[in-house]
């Protein structure tokens, strides 16, 4: 099986599977413009992406070899957060900062699938938590001055549970004395 | 300031007479008292005393960015004595209109403002930008201070901050930032990232709720999280082709649409009580006696924003049903 090397930004090589290394948009785009031989000896550095990213990266990419290509993103698909598989889930048991390399390495690496999930992955930490609690988890200063924060606060009212929307509507008096 | 405006008014003066001389003779004087000026000018020039009239002098290089640099620059005027006099959201509007005609007209009104005589070039420059720096902190310090927020728009007051301090949009907390040097933070994540994974938190279901309070985190996050295009976004899921655009909607904002125009809401349940009078069966002894029955019953709704919907016909109570649904 023709292989291609990758060279991470502190100098490793991974003697990587074409077919696998061509989940990543961008190589796949650099070996079809350049007309890379798939034979070559020729090593294609990837200057953004550290060895210990890369191998992650790549263990990833390996799992989903056969997943089918993400289609462009579009609007209309269905964007739901808690369709992650579980070997993923297992996949993204990171530290924060790995998390967050991941990310960057998929967004410069271009392969939608692991940049999906792990965005879901960080949209999941934040949904449902309070400002304070996002401040924790992300370690966030918070920089709002007190006026600001009352001002953000009241603009951010209308969504609160306290504040909800339940309305009762007049009875409507229909078909009296029926029958 | 007054060196300023002077010198806002003699390039007005030169202006308006070079155009409006031709042909009358009564401008003869003008004329030369206009290229005495030039001389003057230009002397001054070739005494590299570049204090005073070093903007000027890029002001004569480019030609016919004059009277948009003036314009711009008169506009900027207005804007910090409004903003001086409270009037933070028309000063705003100002100077944007000024950055519009010319981009760094603030760094060329201070660089005006600062420049005092000085042997040195160089120092002279550096004084100049320190001079310009600390002026900008300071306006962003009283503006900081300021308590009455009532109808500030924020995101551009934040946004003048964020200019203010040249840099990121947030910072990690710093009370860990010694801990957690080598590790990847949050606000390592380019801005297009962050709004990706806002477009996730968002979702199918319309998660507001967590977009509101990611943007009520600190300054950057509220940035982000008002960025029109996730609000657009929402609004097209909930009402799609029939959006229209934002022009003609009475609403100033995606958000503002959002959150006001009449809409099916998601996150409670509709009831509708209906209750009719029916006339109960006739005692076969009284004649007279006549039951009529008060029936009352409820329909509840639940809606999801990805069209499924629950519907329940039941005698029973609110208070016992809502919570189940």
């Amino acid at each position: 099986m023709p292989t291609i090397r990758l060279q991470s930004s502190d100098g490793e090589i991974f003697d990587t599977d074409v077919q696998i290394a061509k989940c990543s948009g961008t190589i796949k785009t650099m070996l079809e413009d350049l007309g890379m031989d798939e034979g070559d000896d020729e090593v294609v550095p990837l200057p953004n992406v550290n060895s210990a990213i890369l191998r992650k990266v790549l263990q990833w990419a390996t799992f989903h070899k056969d997943d089918p290509i993400p289609v462009e993103d579009d609007d209309s698909k269905e964007k739901r957060t808690d369709d992650i598989s579980s070997w993923d889930a297992d996949f993204l048991k990171v530290d924060q900062g790995t998390l967050f390399e991941l990310i960057l390495a998929a967004n410069y690496l271009d392969i939608k699938g692991l940049l999906d999930v792990t965005c879901k992955t960080v949209a999941n930490m934040i949904k449902g938590k309070t400002p304070e609690e996002i401040r924790k988890t992300f370690n966030i200063k918070n920089d709002f001055t007190p006026a600001e924060e009352e001002q953000v606060r009241k603009e951010n009212e209308w969504c609160e549970e306290n504040q909800a929307h339940a309305r009762f509507y007049r009875p409507s008096t229909r078909n009296a004395f029926r029958g | 300031m007054d060196s300023t405006s002077s010198d806002a008014g003699k390039e007005d003066d030169d202006e308006s007479s070079s155009s409006s001389s031709s042909g009358s003779e009564a401008t003869t004087p003008k004329r030369s008292e206009l290229d005495d000026f030039r001389e003057r000018w230009q002397q001054e020039l070739k005494r590299e005393q570049p204090v005073a009239n070093a903007p000027v002098a890029t002001l004569a290089t480019t030609g016919d960015n004059d009277s948009v640099e003036h314009q711009a620059r008169t506009l900027f005027q207005q804007g910090s004595d409004l903003e001086r006099s409270g009037k933070v959201f028309e000063a705003m509007r100002l100077y944007r209109r000024a950055t519009q005609l010319v981009p760094d007209i603030e760094f060329r009104v201070y660089d005006k403002k600062h420049a005092k005589p000085k042997e040195d070039v160089t120092n002279d420059a550096n004084a100049r930008i320190v001079d310009g720096l600390m002026e900008r902190m300071m306006e962003a310090n009283i503006d900081e201070e300021e308590e009455n927020l009532e109808n500030v728009d924020l995101t551009l007051r934040f946004q003048t901050l964020m200019a203010a301090r040249s840099g990121k949009l947030f910072e990690r907390a710093s009370g860990d930032r010694k801990l957690i040097v080598t590790s990847a933070h949050f606000s390592d994540l380019p801005m297009e990232l962050i709004l990706y994974i806002l477009r996730w938190v968002v979702s199918n279901d319309l998660d507001m709720k967590s977009l509101e309070r990611f943007a009520s985190v600190c300054r950057g996050f509220y940035l982000l999280a008002r960025d029109p295009e996730i609000w657009r976004h929402a609004c097209m899921r909930i009402w799609g082709v029939n959006l229209g655009v934002l022009k003609g909607t009475p609403f100033s904002s995606w958000r503002e649409m959002y959150i006001s125009r009449p809409r099916l809401l998601f996150h409670g349940c509709y009831i509708s009580r209906t209750s009719y009078l029916r006339s109960g069966e006739n005692s076969f002894q009284d004649q007279f006696y006549r039951p009529i029955q008060l029936v009352e019953y409820y329909r509840y709704f639940r809606f999801f924003a990805d069209g499924k919907v629950l519907m329940l016909t039941t005698a029973e109570e609110p208070q016992q049903c809502v919570v189940k649904l």
